[in-house]
C-alpha cells in the first residue's frame, strides 16, 4: 500500500505530465500539418 | 554450428515466407470491406459496436482528425492503466494480495503498454495483480496491437489513393484490426498453447517442497547476512496462455512471468518456441502482401518483403555465428557441439532451446518490435548480444512490429526512391506520386526523433554517478551497452532488455516513459502526415526515367539505405561499447 505522505502529489504529476505529453502531440500534429 | 540449428533457421524462414500471402490476402480483404468467411459471424457484433459507439463507418478522416483519434485513444486508457495499478489492492482477482504499484513504475509501466513497448522493470508475478495483467496490460496489448495496424493501413491507403483529402476512419480500422485480426487468431492460439501444456487459471500461487533443499545466503534489513535453508518453493499461476497469444501475437512481448519465454508456463515446448517466432512475423509479413495487394503493385510488396529477409538473414546468421562459437577466454572448456550439448555461449540460455533457438529467438523479437525473450540478451557474447540491439536501432523495420515495421520500412522507402531520384537528377517518384520536399521532410522528421531520444538520454545516464550509472551491473563497455541498450529498447517500443540493468528507479523509470511515448508517437504522426499529403496528390504515369520500386535494386538499395542511416547515426555508440567490448574480450579482458 502506497505511503500516503507522497504519493498524492506524485500522481497528479504523473497524470499531468501525461495528459501535458499528449496535448503536446497534439499541437505536433498541428505543427506538421502547418508545414504544408 | 550444427546442420541442425542451420536447418531450424530455414525451416523457419520458410514459414514465414509460406503465411505471407494468405495473411496479407486476409488482411487487405478486411480493411478494403469486402466479404471474408468471418463476416456472417462479426459483421452483426461490429455493426452493433458502431451504433452503441456512435460511429459512422462511412465517414473518413483527414490525417489530422485520425492523429487526433489516436491520441485520444491512447491518453484516456493509459491514465485508466496508472489507475488501476495504483489501485490494484482494492481490486478483485488478486489472491497474493499485492500492493499497488509505485508511482514511478506506474506511469512506466503504462506508458510502456500504451505504446506497444512492454518494457518492464518490475517482476510481474510479484508486483502485478491477474487484473492488472488481464484488465489493463491485456487490454493495451489488444488496443496498441491493433493501432499499429491500423495506422499501416492507412499510410497504405494514403499511397493507394489520388487526389483525397481523407485516409480512412480510424474507429473502423481499430474494430476491424481487433475483430478480424487479432481477436479470433488469439482465441485459437491460446487454445493451441494450452494444449502444450501452458497454464490458464486464476489459482493462488502453489507451494511445493523443493525436490533438493537449497542453501542461501539473506542479507537483513541491518545489513547482516545469515545463512538459511529453503526448503519450499512458491510457483506462480495464472492466465498465462490467454495472456502469452496477444503477446506474441500483437508484438507486445511483455511477460506474464519475469523470464518470459525462457518460463516453461509461458514456454513449454519446442513447438511453442517455434509457433512464437512465427506469430511475431506473421502479420508484419503479411502486411507486405497487404500493401502490395492494396496499391496495385504486388511486386513492390514482395521487393519489401525482399528488403526485409536479407535483412533478417543477415542478423540471423552474425547472432547465431557470434553465439555458436562460445567465449574464447573459456580455456579448457569444451565449447563444441556435440549430442550431450548445445555448445558455444551457453550462459542465460535454456538448454531446451539451445545456440540456434535462443539466437533466432533474440533475431526475430528484436527485429519485430517485440521484446518477448527466451534467452538473457545481457549474456550473449559482445557481437551476439550487438545483433539485438542494432536490429532495434535499424527502427524495427525488419518485418517490425505489427503495423509499424510497415510504416517504418515506408519511411525508408521515401528516402530510397528520394536517394535514387537525387542521383539521375529528377523528381522522385514512388508508385505513381511524386515525393516533394514536405514527404521527405516528414520522413526525416520521423526518423530523427529515434536516435535524438536514444542518444541524448544515453549521455545523460552514462555521465551522472547519483542516478545513471548505479543501475548498471557490468563496468566499461558493457555497462553503456545495458544503458544504450535500454533507451533503445524504449524508443524502438521494443521491450526487451540488458537483463542487469536495474530500470526501477525514479530516473529511469520515468526517462524511459517518455523515451517510449516519444518514440510511438513522435515517429508516427510525421508518417501519418505523409500518408495525408500522398493521398492528396494526382497520379503519375511511369515513364522511363521512373525508378522501378519493384526491382532487387530496389530492394537492395533499401537495404543499404536502412543499414547505413542505422550505422551512421549509432555506430559511434557501438564503438564504445559492444564494438569494444569484443575486441578487448579478445585481448583478454571481459566485463
Amino acid at each position: 500500500v502506497p505511503d500516503a505522505e507522497n504519493t498524492d502529489m506524485q500522481d497528479i504529476v504523473f497524470v499531468v505530465v501525461t495528459v501535458g505529453f499528449f496535448l503536446v502531440a497534439m499541437a505536433y500534429v498541428r505543427g506538421c500539418d502547418g508545414l504544408k | 554450428m550444427t546442420s541442425n540449428g542451420w536447418l531450424q533457421i530455414f525451416v523457419f524462414f520458410a514459414a514465414v515466407f509460406l503465411v505471407t500471402k494468405p495473411l496479407g490476402v486476409f488482411m487487405a480483404r478486411v480493411f478494403e470491406r469486402k466479404r471474408t468467411f468471418l463476416d456472417p459471424l462479426l459483421r452483426p457484433i461490429e455493426r452493433l459496436i458502431y451504433r452503441a459507439t456512435g460511429v459512422d463507418e462511412k465517414r473518413e478522416m483527414r490525417w489530422t482528425e485520425y492523429a487526433f483519434a489516436m491520441l485520444c485513444f491512447s491518453v484516456i486508457p493509459m491514465l485508466v492503466l496508472y489507475g488501476i495499478e495504483r489501485m490494484q489492492q482494492w481490486l478483485p482477482w488478486n489472491p497474493q494480495k499485492l500492493g499497488a504499484v509505485a508511482t514511478d513504475l506506474a506511469f512506466n509501466t503504462a506508458a510502456s503498454f500504451t505504446t506497444n513497448t512492454n518494457w518492464q522493470a518490475y517482476v510481474p508475478e510479484t508486483t502485478m495483480s491477474y487484473f492488472t495483467q488481464m484488465a489493463g496490460l491485456a487490454y493495451h496489448n489488444f488496443t496498441s496491437a491493433a493501432m499499429g495496424i491500423a495506422l499501416a493501413i492507412a499510410i497504405v491507403r494514403g499511397i493507394a489513393r489520388r487526389e483525397q483529402d481523407t485516409i480512412g476512419n480510424f474507429w473502423v480500422d481499430m474494430t476491424r484490426s481487433l475483430l478480424w485480426v487479432l481477436l479470433p487468431a488469439c482465441l485459437v492460439i491460446s487454445m493451441v498453447f494450452v494444449s502444450q501444456g501452458m497454464i490458464q487459471n486464476l489459482k493462488p500461487y502453489v507451494t511445493t517442497e523443493m525436490v533438493d533443499a537449497q542453501t542461501v545466503q539473506v542479507t537483513g534489513a541491518d545489513g547482516k547476512t545469515t545463512t538459511q535453508l529453503v526448503k519450499e518453493q512458491v510457483i506462480p499461476q495464472g492466465p498465462v496462455a490467454s495472456q502469452e497469444a496477444i503477446k506474441i501475437f500483437g508484438t507486445n512481448g511483455g511477460g506474464f512471468f519475469n523470464a518470459n519465454s525462457a518460463h516453461p508456463y509461458e514456454n513449454p515446448t519446442p513447438l511453442t518456441n517455434f509457433l512464437q517466432m512465427l506469430l511475431i512475423f506473421a502479420i508484419p509479413a503479411g502486411l507486405t502482401y497487404t500493401l502490395g495487394r492494396m496499391t496495385g503493385s504486388q511486386r513492390h510488396g514482395w521487393a519489401v518483403w525482399g528488403a526485409m529477409a536479407v535483412l533478417f538473414v543477415l542478423a540471423a546468421v552474425c547472432c547465431y555465428t557470434a553465439e555458436a562459437r562460445g567465449n574464447p577466454l573459456l580455456n579448457g572448456v569444451d565449447q563444441k557441439a556435440s549430442a550431450q550439448q548445445s555448445g558455444g555461449n551457453m550462459e542465460g540460455k535454456e538448454v531446451r532451446f539451445g545456440i540456434a533457438n535462443s539466437a533466432l529467438y533474440a533475431t526475430v523479437t528484436t527485429d519485430a518490435s517485440c521484446g518477448a525473450v527466451n534467452s538473457m540478451h545481457d549474456s550473449f557474447t559482445p557481437l551476439g548480444g550487438m545483433v539485438p540491439l542494432v536490429n532495434i536501432m535499424l527502427g524495427e523495420v525488419v518485418f517490425g512490429g505489427v503495423g509499424s515495421g510497415l510504416y517504418g520500412m515506408i519511411v525508408f522507402v521515401i528516402l530510397s526512391v528520394f536517394i535514387a531520384g537525387l542521383m539521375v537528377g529528377r523528381t522522385p517518384e514512388y508508385l505513381g506520386k511524386k515525393i516533394e520536399a514536405y514527404d521527405v521532410k516528414m520522413a526525416m522528421l520521423s526518423v530523427l526523433i529515434f536516435p535524438l531520444v536514444i542518444l541524448v538520454f544515453t549521455a545523460i545516464s552514462v555521465v551522472s554517478a547519483k542516478f545513471g550509472t548505479p543501475s548498471i551491473s557490468n563496468p566499461g563497455p558493457h555497462g553503456l551497452s545495458q544503458i544504450l541498450y535500454a533507451y533503445t529498447s524504449a524508443t524502438g517500443n521494443n521491450g526487451s532488455a540488458f537483463g542487469g540493468f536495474n530500470g526501477n528507479t525514479l530516473w529511469y523509470n520515468t526517462t524511459i516513459g517518455f523515451a517510449m511515448l516519444f518514440g510511438r508517437f513522435f515517429a508516427v504522426i510525421p508518417i501519418l502526415a505523409i500518408a495525408g499529403s500522398l493521398a492528396r496528390k494526382k497520379f503519375v504515369p511511369e515513364s522511363a526515367g521512373t525508378f522501378p520500386v519493384t526491382t532487387a535494386l530496389f530492394s537492395s538499395l533499401l537495404v543499404f539505405v536502412v543499414l547505413i542511416v542505422s550505422a551512421l547515426t549509432f555506430f559511434p555508440a557501438l564503438s564504445l561499447g559492444a564494438i569494444l567490448e569484443h575486441l578487448l574480450m579478445h585481448a583478454g579482458k571481459v566485463f
